[in-house]
């Protein structure tokens, strides 16, 4: 017989050297997590030998690990959508939109935690904010936004133009 | 801390799959790295809409594609679409001034087709030459997983038809489709204007395509169906939608599938004088002997009955046999079909025992009537008691009868909001024994024939 047990814990570390005690199911979250979990019997886990986030820094991870918790019932992300399907929305929810009100450098690291990590849907939100900032502006406009350099030269950029005349049509 | 440089090229795809099509271009504007991860996106879908007050920017286009043919193997989705033109001299013409055809004339020369000849001189002559500029990009389509060809692109367009069947039958040197999966090719349904121009060769050139899994295709009947290149391998396909094919030749195309889980049949019973196939004899039994050869992979939901109830009044026709064939079909699971009458005997329904297979789940009946000769004005649909008296020896035989049977659906068709019978919601709910019999409104099916997983 099955009986109910507390929350069953593990701990995962920064990569400077904080480490989070968190719940399996939070962390299982993430792919990767729940993949070393697979191989690490459940007499390994323990405070000392945490977890080692390489790519993820303690202030980092604090997010990442409190959106795992808002949203540690989420049903499983549904697969196989056709790759080169344009993705139809990019609607967030009320809450991930607040989540994700930090500023733009914030914003990158939780969507390269996120890819480090395999948290798919928290990817996802990332991903849509960052198309957010980018819908509706000007070349111009997106690189001042994201603090890109122009490396066209005047000729390249109206090759470009030209090349693309027909995208316009509608 | 992280730049917007930093993000790994997933990532930027990641992103950009996000942005709306219109926001492309000015992506591939922004820098080169940008412009990699954009290109593909911006050429992975090509919508061009012709009709008469639109021409579509096909020769940009095409001038871009030439110049980076690179660009072709982007190309995933393909939709030629326009609205019928009012009349063919109306067509409104290309502007070709100031294009350099050289160009398009040595891209259409690498193809090697025999009909170069035809194709340049089209192209030469401008103006309304939009089917010879579309023909060029199919001919280059190799990556493409889903085409679709309709309506002013097909009528009398002869040029798109002759590249597609070179792409299929050769010989030539134009790549073939190595990944399509969907293709559709198909006029609206209006008959005056349309269906004259559908070729039955070129239809049916399109089962040859080796890795199709969807074919949507209207045809025109032949006066003798014959494969044009022996019986084609049809083990790919999975759904079907055919339109103005009779009976007979649907059966012949779907005796060579083996694994068809969708299949979407119309087919008029209009008594065309023009089509040698088109009837005012609906014979029951041959629909069932067409489908039969898919009874097997088919989890079957069919839908029989009028495109619109307003023609169904002044419809005069003959029907012979029945869908008591249908009782072998076990792998129907929704069963949509009118509470039907056998021939000659006038407005009656069918006793359900006669027609529906054990496998049913879901049965809905439409209270249309098929009975032979004209349906006439003065007939205001079946009564209560016809209707209870089908339903009510179910009630007691279930579950042997129809074991898997949930949910009845009985449809008021005349009124479109159930005003009939109050008495009939309430006779309906007495006689529902382990599954529901619910008295809806009905919704007008859009095709004659529809049959897919339920």
């Amino acid at each position: 017989m099955a009986e109910s047990k507390p929350a069953q814990k593990i701990w995962i570390r920064s990569n400077d050297d904080k480490t989070f005690e968190i719940d399996r199911d939070v962390g299982e979250r993430s792919v990767l997590i729940k993949n070393l979990l697979e191989d690490v019997g459940d007499a390994d886990l323990s405070e000392e030998n945490a977890i080692p986030i390489q790519n993820v820094n303690e202030t980092v991870l604090r997010k990442v690990i409190e959106w795992c918790e808002h949203h540690r019932n989420d049903p499983p992300a549904s697969q196989d959508e056709e790759s080169d399907a344009r993705k139809k929305t990019t609607e967030i929810e009320e809450w991930d939109q607040k989540f994700m009100q930090v500023d733009q450098e914030m914003l990158f690291e939780i969507i390269l935690a996120a890819n480090y990590l395999d948290i798919k849907a928290l990817l996802d939100v990332g991903c849509k904010t960052v198309a957010n900032m980018i819908k509706g502006k000007s070349p111009e406009e997106i690189r001042k936004t994201f603090n890109i350099t122009n490396d066209f030269s005047p000729e390249e950029e109206e090759q470009i133009r030209r090349e693309n005349e027909w995208a316009e049509d509608r | 801390m992280a730049q917007f440089s930093d993000f790994p090229n997933e990532i930027i795809d990641h992103i950009l799959s996000f942005v709306p099509r219109c926001d492309l271009p000015n992506i591939c504007l922004v820098n080169k790295s940008l412009q990699v991860s954009a290109d593909p996106l911006l050429y992975s879908t090509i919508l061009l809409d012709w009709h008469f007050f639109h021409i579509p920017p096909i020769i940009p286009l095409l001038r871009t594609l030439l110049q980076r043919p690179e660009l072709f193997a982007y190309v995933k989705t393909v939709s030629l679409h326009g609205e019928p033109f009012p009349s063919r001299p109306e067509t409104p013409l290309l502007d070709m001034t100031n294009i350099a055809l050289d160009d398009f004339i040595a891209a259409i020369e690498r193809t090697q087709a025999p009909f170069t000849d035809y194709w340049v001189r089209k192209v030469r002559l401008g103006g309304t030459c939009i089917e010879a500029l579309a023909g060029l990009l199919i001919a280059n389509l190799s990556k493409t997983t889903r085409l679709a060809i309709n309506h002013n692109f097909i009528n009398g367009r002869h040029l798109i038809q002759k590249v597609l069947q070179a792409k299929i039958f050769g010989p030539c040197q134009m790549p073939p489709f190595s990944n399509l999966k969907d293709i559709r090719y198909y006029q609206n349904r209006d008959p005056s204007f349309a269906r004259y121009n559908v070729i039955f060769d070129d239809a049916i050139s399109l089962f040859y395509l080796p890795t199709v899994t969807h074919i949507s295709v209207s045809f025109w009947n032949p006066e003798v169906f014959q494969w044009p290149a022996g019986e084609p391998h049809l083990d790919h396909l999975t759904s079907l939608d055919i339109q103005w094919l009779c009976d007979a030749f649907v059966a012949k195309i779907l005796s060579l599938t083996r694994n068809l889980k969708s299949l979407f049949w119309t087919w008029h019973f209009e008594n065309d004088p023009d089509d040698p196939w088109d009837s005012s004899t609906i014979d029951f039994d041959n629909i069932v002997a067409v489908l039969s050869h898919v009874k097997e992979s088919l989890r079957f939901r069919l839908d029989v009955g009028p495109e619109e109830f307003e023609d169904w009044d002044e419809l005069e026709f003959t029907v012979l046999g029945s869908f008591s064939g249908l009782r072998d079909f076990d792998r129907i699971t929704h069963l949509d079909v009118p509470l039907t009458s056998l021939p000659g005997s006038g407005p009656k329904p069918l006793p359900l025992e006669q027609y529906v297979p054990d496998s049913v789940e879901i049965l809905s009946l439409p209270d249309v009537a098929f009975c032979e000769g004209r349906v006439t004005e003065d007939w205001s649909g079946f009564g209560a008691d016809d209707i209870v008296s089908v339903i009510q020896p179910l009630a007691e035989t279930y579950p042997t009868t129809l074991p898997r049977l949930r949910c009845i659906n009985v449809f008021d068709t005349k009124t479109g909001s159930f005003k009939r019978d109050a008495n009939l919601d309430a006779r309906l709910k007495e006689i529902s024994s382990g599954f529901d019999v619910q008295l809806l409104p009905y919704e007008l099916p859009g095709p004659r024939f529809y049959f897919g997983e339920g």
